[in-house]
């Protein structure tokens, strides 16, 4: 039973890591801009398929695909925000909403349209995949280096948010645009540094997801984002930590939900998510790291 | 140094500016009064280049250059040296104390340059180096316009834009910082661009004053003039006549 358990965790480990690579971008976007992007997600699968196209190639060493992954996650996201989100910075937020979801629509249909609906296989190099005991535990290759590579990008994103020249300007704009722009902060270069960032963690994760579930298509990033989403609500929107905090949780609390209760249970594992949801934001309604709106003045 | 010729300015559908003339000298202090919502914040946020101008002449001119204030990005103006302490303080009260006033000096990228910016910071206020690790927002309201002024100093300006630097302080407070603003335009020959509605205070710190109404200039001149003009009385100064 404990092997079993500790294996469960694993696996919510791995999945949580996803939930958070994705989430960091939901919360820096909103942290900036004020705006859930419903198209985050889509980039979970652009990612997934710049890496279809990197492994078949079969030529990279693996840490130059993460990167390369990256960069493309990086300017998709970036090109995203100047060509859609732009223009209806200052629109009233319901504005926002929709044009975001539209955004959505017109990524997975050009995906559709360019790539064809039937899923891929997605075949991780051998080495990913062989299975290593760990003590009790008998765990992939990938189900160790998803966590690590997930930990060190998130690490790294927060370093550069809480120390570099760029990262404060960007908390400045994300707490006061008016006085950011009075510094002689650039704005519009702010705005799109946090879409860049969200698309190049959310791209990685898309590598992994694809990495992981072995097969891609260009829905698949529609349940990574909400998912991410939810883990954003929970950890706390506009909080890199919250975000973290948020997507392990909501991993880990999955994968035992589904792992230790009767098999009958299984279908209901988004009701359960769903309602750790409102659990959460009943008790902490602004997520668990989240900061109160009222206090940010 | 600061130069406006019939500049006409809309937010929305608002005509909030109707044909303004201005002029700062070098090393003048100057200010702009009137009533609330007669187009004095608008100004100065045009001044920025956060409002676009529709028609009109504005140029600066600092540090030996000329800037078209119709064609410049907010980060050009600040470069060249117009900036702004905005009205309500603005500080980030989220970060620290010194991080506030690293990014006074954002687009200072000389090191040697900062350091010497904010050892005269602190030298100015004392209490900001005392509280520099503390988050902007622990503050108390004279402490946070000590920083948002602080923070328009980072960034070594050759004219200095202030929005209601009263706003909201203790009398005492707002004493200190106006003897402040005279000390930086005597010993540092900086320009000053007052805007205030507490007339009096502003008008006994600055050589000469616009009067502002509902988007126009209504009446200008020396200070002291202005003071003992029987309409400015009992507009602005509330002496009843």
């Amino acid at each position: 039973m404990t092997q079993y358990l500790l294996q469960q965790i694993v696996n919510g480990l791995t999945l949580g890591s996803l939930y958070a690579l994705v989430a960091i971008g939901f919360s820096l976007i909103y942290g900036i801009v004020r705006l859930v992007n419903f198209a985050h997600g889509d980039l979970v699968m652009i990612g997934a398929f710049t890496a279809l196209g990197l492994v078949a190639s079969n030529l990279l060493p693996w840490p130059l695909l993460v990167l390369l992954v990256l960069l493309t996650g990086f300017l998709a996201g970036a090109a995203i925000e100047r060509v859609a989100f732009h223009s209806i910075r200052n629109a009233p937020m319901v504005t926002g909403f929709i044009v975001t979801l539209s955004v959505s629509v017109a990524i997975q249909n050009a995906a559709l349209l360019i790539l064809g609906g039937q899923p891929r296989n997605f075949v991780f190099p051998a080495l990913f995949r062989e299975r290593l005991d760990i003590g009790p535990v008998n765990v992939a290759v990938i189900d160790l280096v998803i966590p690590v590579v997930a930990l060190l990008l998130a690490g790294l994103v927060l370093l550069f948010v809480l120390r570099s020249r760029l990262g404060k300007a960007m908390r400045a704009v994300s707490e006061n645009t008016l006085a950011a722009q009075l510094m002689g902060i650039n704005i519009n270069r702010a705005v799109m540094l946090a879409f860049g960032l969200g698309g190049g963690l959310a791209a990685v994760a898309g590598l992994f997801w694809g990495g992981k579930y072995g097969q891609i298509d260009p829905l698949m990033g529609f349940i990574p984002g909400l998912k991410a989403f939810i883990a954003t609500v929970i950890g706390g929107v506009g909080s890199i930590p919250g975000a973290l905090l948020g997507g392990y949780i909501l991993g880990l609390a999955e994968v035992l939900f589904v792992g230790l209760l009767p098999s009958e249970y299984a279908g209901y594992r988004d009701a359960f998510v769903f309602g750790l949801l409102i659990l959460v934001l009943l008790v902490k309604p602004n997520g668990l790291l989240g900061v109160d709106e009222g206090e940010r003045a | 140094m600061l130069q406006l010729e019939d500049i006409e300015l809309f937010r929305g559908p608002n005509h909030v500016l109707k044909s303004l003339s201005l002029a700062v000298q070098p090393g003048e202090i100057v200010t702009l009064i009137g009533a609330n919502g007669a187009g004095k914040s608008s100004t100065l946020l045009m001044l920025s280049g956060l409002l676009p101008i529709r028609a009109g002449q504005a140029r600066f001119s600092g540090g030996g250059q000329t800037l078209d204030l119709r064609r410049s990005k907010p980060e050009a103006i600040v470069r060249a040296g117009l900036v702004q302490c905005p009205e309500g303080r603005q500080v980030f009260g989220r970060l620290s104390v010194a991080e506030n006033l690293a990014l006074g000096a954002y687009l200072q990228k000389d090191k040697a340059q900062l350091r010497r910016s904010l050892e005269q910071v602190y030298g100015l206020f004392d209490i900001l180096y005392e509280r520099r690790q503390q988050k902007a927002g622990s503050l108390s309201g004279g402490e946070q316009m000590m920083l948002a002024l602080g923070r328009a100093l980072m960034a070594q300006p050759h004219m200095l834009l202030l929005d209601e630097p009263s706003l909201g302080l203790a009398p005492k407070i707002v004493e200190q910082i106006f003897e402040l603003i005279a000390q930086l335009n005597q010993e540092q020959g900086m320009s000053i661009l007052l805007v205030e509605q507490n007339a009096m205070l502003a008008l006994e710190l600055a050589s000469r004053a616009y009067v502002i109404e509902q988007g126009r200039i209504v009446q200008q001149g020396d200070s002291r003039t202005l003071l003992t003009d029987s309409r400015i009385q009992e507009a602005y100064l509330g002496v009843i006549g």
